[in-house]
């Protein structure tokens, strides 16, 4: 039981996680509409004026600062070759490049921080009462359980075969891997009928929201 | 194939927007009129087996390695407006809890992975299984996943993000080895299934 739970400092108590959770979720996403539609000029005095208004909030809401920049990194395999294709195949690459990586760091910057003080459930209810479609949300919010306990298990099965194999590679492994994703399947089917059974125990009808 | 946010500009965003709601609404309510209420817990515990199999990477040759997407292999058990509804809330959780791929960009990311593998998978599989099941589910998995690869790219090139010619063939050609992983790994899932639990074959296709 080995997760990074990716909003585990949603529980903090700060002055930003009592904020309504629907402000947060505008002021990110004008953020990042901001950050999309920003022409490069506008952008070299925006992108530190937003970079600090990130850093603020990180110091009021009490998050850890270095393991939440080390977590913008992530986006690094994608940016960087997408970087590399555009300067140097394109006409202004270096500005192109600029921009892009801008772009591409502020927002992930804004994400980590919008989910780093919302919780997941809070956003699931902000979007139902904006009238997002209910059975998106409920799928949403089953996964949100249920993905643990699944990533649970394959790494289990994963675990145990590599025990009896040692280190393999190769065209084996996609099989293997396979037969033990087919297993996954089967097993969260068996689980979706419990899981059913015990809600209608409790009273569900098929209506009513149970994100 | 997940765009970050800040890689498509504001024409390509809106158009993509409005595609991914224009599929969306109407999946939305075929499965609201259709579904029984045990298919809730169904549709949500695969998309939650769908997001663990995303985890699990696969070692490809040189030391890189792929993960899977499930798509078709979803839209071919569930039918495909729940696979569309399920991959796209893959590609939502993704996006908001572990910053793979944009918010912005849902839209787009939805259409090249959602909608176009869940309903072209489905229906290019549907062509083929009478005669050729195997067949069918490879074909159907590969063409579906190098579509979306194609079209992710085009949505990159309008963008002004990468160039024509060499951004086709980077994503085309990085998409092959994944294609054929994930169609021989679909294969492999429901055969499976096919031997162990015939009856899961048989759930209704919405």
């Amino acid at each position: 039981m080995k997760h990074s739970f990716w909003d585990n400092y949603s529980t903090i108590k700060s002055p930003v996680h009592k904020i309504s959770p629907g402000i947060k979720l505008i002021t990110a996403f004008l953020l990042l509409m901001i950050l999309a539609v920003l022409p490069y000029r506008y952008l070299l005095w925006g992108a530190p004026a937003i970079t600090v208004f990130l850093l603020i909030s990180t110091l009021i809401s009490k998050i850890p600062l270095i393991p939440t920049l080390r977590r913008i990194l992530i986006i690094l395999p994608i940016v960087v070759p997408v970087i590399l294709i555009n300067s140097v195949f394109m006409t202004n690459g270096g500005k192109n490049s600029l921009v892009l990586a801008i772009r591409s760091f502020l927002s992930i910057f804004t994400l980590i921080i919008l989910i780093s003080v919302t919780k997941f459930s809070d956003i699931l209810r902000t979007l139902r009462s904006w009238h997002f479609p209910k059975i998106l949300l409920m799928i949403l919010s089953f996964m949100y359980r249920y993905f643990f306990l699944l990533t649970d298990e394959l790494e289990k099965m994963v675990r145990a075969t590599k025990m009896r194999w040692g280190k393999r590679s190769g065209l084996k492994v996609i099989k293997v891997y396979g037969q033990i994703l087919g297993i996954l399947f089967i097993k969260s089917y068996i689980r979706a009928e419990r899981v059913y059974h015990a809600m209608v125990m409790r009273g569900f009808n098929g209506n009513g929201d149970i994100i | 194939m997940h765009i970050p946010d800040g890689f498509l500009n504001l024409p390509v965003l809106l158009s993509t927007g409005a595609i991914s709601g224009a599929f969306l609404i109407p999946s939305v309510n075929k499965i609201n009129r259709e579904s029984t209420p045990d298919r809730i817990p169904l549709m949500g515990l695969s998309a939650a087996f769908v997001f663990a199999a995303q985890i699990l990477s696969f070692p490809v040759f040189g030391g890189t390695s792929a993960h899977i997407s499930g798509a078709v292999l979803i839209s071919i058990l569930l039918g495909p407006m729940s696979g569309f509804l399920i991959t796209a809330a893959a590609v939502i959780l993704q996006a908001l809890l572990f910053q793979h791929g944009g918010v912005l960009t849902l839209g787009a990311n939805i259409l090249n992975i959602a909608i176009l593998q869940s309903f072209l998978g489905y229906y290019i599989f549907r062509i083929f299984s009478r005669k050729f099941y195997s067949a069918g589910i490879i074909i159907a998995t590969f063409i579906a996943l190098i579509l979306g690869a194609t079209i992710c790219a085009f949505e990159l090139i309008l963008s002004g993000t990468i160039p024509l010619k060499e951004g086709l063939i980077a994503m085309i050609s990085s998409h092959i080895i994944t294609g054929f992983i994930e169609s021989g790994v679909t294969l492999l899932i429901i055969g499976m299934i096919k031997k162990l639990t015939p009856k899961l074959l048989e759930l209704k296709k919405i």
